[in-house]
């Protein structure tokens, strides 16, 4: 900035038509209006010091000028400098799609001199893949989907450098728009996100990583759960019971990493459980509906149970016999609640159970504790029916 | 138990863990106060009720752990010991003078824990 600011007038005094501003120079008045008093004047020195006096002013509206262009200039390289020191890379198009200009950080980081297209077509020049490996069509660029009317485009891409190596650019691109507000060209930024993609991709292999050693650790404690039941005299049932508990709460946790561990959908916490241990023989129905994961945990562990109660002892251990497992939003004493309801029909008359197993431990008590909720078991003739009600708590 | 029963807040966001742990110490002869598997009801717990100890996991999921359930504690005096399963350097809130069960504990080195708290 202090090298524009040291730029002396007289510099552009020489060539005022080298800049691109308005035509510097306005047109003398002086041979045009001559001054009244020339006529009354015959003292050819009175006029010799008038004309003298004009040169002065046209000498002093000439800085002037000169003055306003310096102060445009000094914006200009401003603006230049401060293009140059973004730390993105910046192309600008006009509105046939002819690039204009590029800062030095394009060709630093796609690793080739910028390519000047004359056009949108000729953006192939540009050479970018989509994360699936197709390449980017010229008019996806956001350069071209500006300039065809967007306000605003971003797209992330592999981009093919000079050097025939690749990494991750994220594009943003915005209309140029001049005084009355008509559009005369685009910019992109150009934004080297390769860093962010592969911490990402990091991260999920991690991710994977972490599951599969969660996985291994309940493997492990399956066998060692069986390792020690084997010669003990406990009856083989109990055995397969524990077994099949610690497959599900693995299977619900699988479900739970795939999704990142925030949350999962109602239906398919519902899916996941009874399709694989009653299939078919459960119609269930509801809205959407959005859970978090330490309660996506406790209903899966719940319909397990609920599940394989209903096939041994319930509806399900008859032919006829049927379950309905319904879900709906609902105010509950004004409080926005959901109600899942589990009913067991044409089955065996119940027996209530005053013993209170690991299944009533999970459909009752850690469920009604995990979801902040109530639990309401009741034994109808035809089948068992379960009502679970859990607030929904805005976070 | 009678009424004289020392009574532990159990604070842990592993239901199923929660309601072992609950238990356990109820075997032993104390009352447990919760348990509670959520923020806003342990802070409750530990502002209002009459409690003896506390057991206190870390990491209650999303980011949220028990700092400001000890600091309340703290605050009225009731002796505090945390469980965890990560690394006893990743408790930065825990006092030195706090003791720290590893997850997973043994009954026995869990009672140990609880009893001298209370003594």
């Amino acid at each position: 900035m202090s090298d524009a600011l040291s730029l002396k007038p007289e510099a552009y005094l020489v060539k005022p038509d080298t800049l691109t501003d308005r035509p510097a120079m306005r047109v003398s008045p002086l041979p045009q209006t001559p001054r009244p008093h020339a006529e009354i004047s015959v003292d050819r020195l009175d006029e010799i010091e008038e004309l003298k006096q004009r040169i002065a002013e046209l000498e002093a509206e000439n800085a002037e000028q000169a003055m306003r262009l310096r102060t445009k200039r000094t914006k200009l390289l401003e603006f230049e400098a401060m293009v140059e020191t973004a730390p993105v890379g910046i192309l600008i198009a006009d509105a046939s799609g002819r690039i204009t200009y590029g800062n030095h950080l394009v060709e630093e980081m796609l690793r080739h001199p910028i390519h000047f297209s004359e056009n949108v077509d000729d953006y192939h020049e540009w050479t970018a893949f989509h994360g699936d490996g197709s390449k980017v069509d010229v008019q996806e660029y956001p350069l071209a989907r500006v300039l065809a009317g967007e306000t605003y485009s971003e797209l992330d891409v592999q981009y093919l450098r000079g050097d025939d190596t690749q990494f991750w650019m994220r594009i943003i691109g915005r209309p140029v728009f001049d005084a009355d507000d008509n559009r005369i060209g685009a910019a992109v930024a150009l934004i080297d996100i390769d860093r962010e993609r592969k911490l990402q991709d990091t991260q999920q292999i991690l991710i994977r990583e972490l599951n599969h050693r969660v996985k291994n650790a309940f493997s492990v404690v399956k066998s060692i759960v069986n390792q020690s039941l084997r010669y003990s005299s406990v009856e083989q049932h109990v055995r397969r019971t524990l077994d099949h508990r610690l497959d599900a709460y693995a299977a619900a946790h699988g479900r739970l990493m795939d999704t990142k561990w925030q949350s999962g959908d109602f239906k398919q916490v519902v899916t996941d459980i009874v399709d694989h241990v009653a299939p078919g023989r459960v119609s269930y129905s509801g809205p959407p509906h959005e859970i978090n994961s330490g309660e996506a945990l406790a209903f899966s562990m719940a319909f397990y149970e609920l599940a394989t109660n209903a096939i041994k002892y319930g509806a399900l251990s008859v032919p006829e016999g049927r379950v309905t497992l319904t879900w709906d939003l609902q105010d509950i004493d004004e409080v926005p609640s959901l109600i899942v309801n589990w009913t067991e029909l044409n089955g065996p008359a119940v027996v209530r159970s005053e013993r209170k197993g690991f299944g009533s431990f999970i459909t009752n008590r850690a469920i009604a504790l995990e979801t902040g909720g109530t639990v309401e078991m009741d034994f109808k003739e035809a089948g068992v029916s379960w009502t679970c009600i859990v607030p929904i708590e805005e976070e | 138990m009678s009424d004289e029963s020392r009574r532990v807040l159990v604070v842990e966001d592993e239901v199923i863990l929660a309601l072992d742990l609950t238990e356990i110490i109820e075997d032993h002869g104390y009352a447990v106060v919760g348990p509670c598997s959520r923020l806003k009801h342990a802070e409750r717990a530990a502002r209002e009720d009459k409690i003896d100890a506390a057991l206190l996991d870390v990491n209650l999921g999303h980011g949220k752990t028990t700092e400001g359930i000890a600091k309340i504690l703290r605050e009225r005096n009731i002796p505090i010991a945390f469980i965890t399963a990560e690394a006893p350097s990743s408790v930065a809130f825990r006092k030195s003078e706090e003791p720290l069960i590893r997850k997973p504990s043994s009954t026995t080195a869990l009672m140990n824990c609880i009893e001298r708290l209370v003594a």
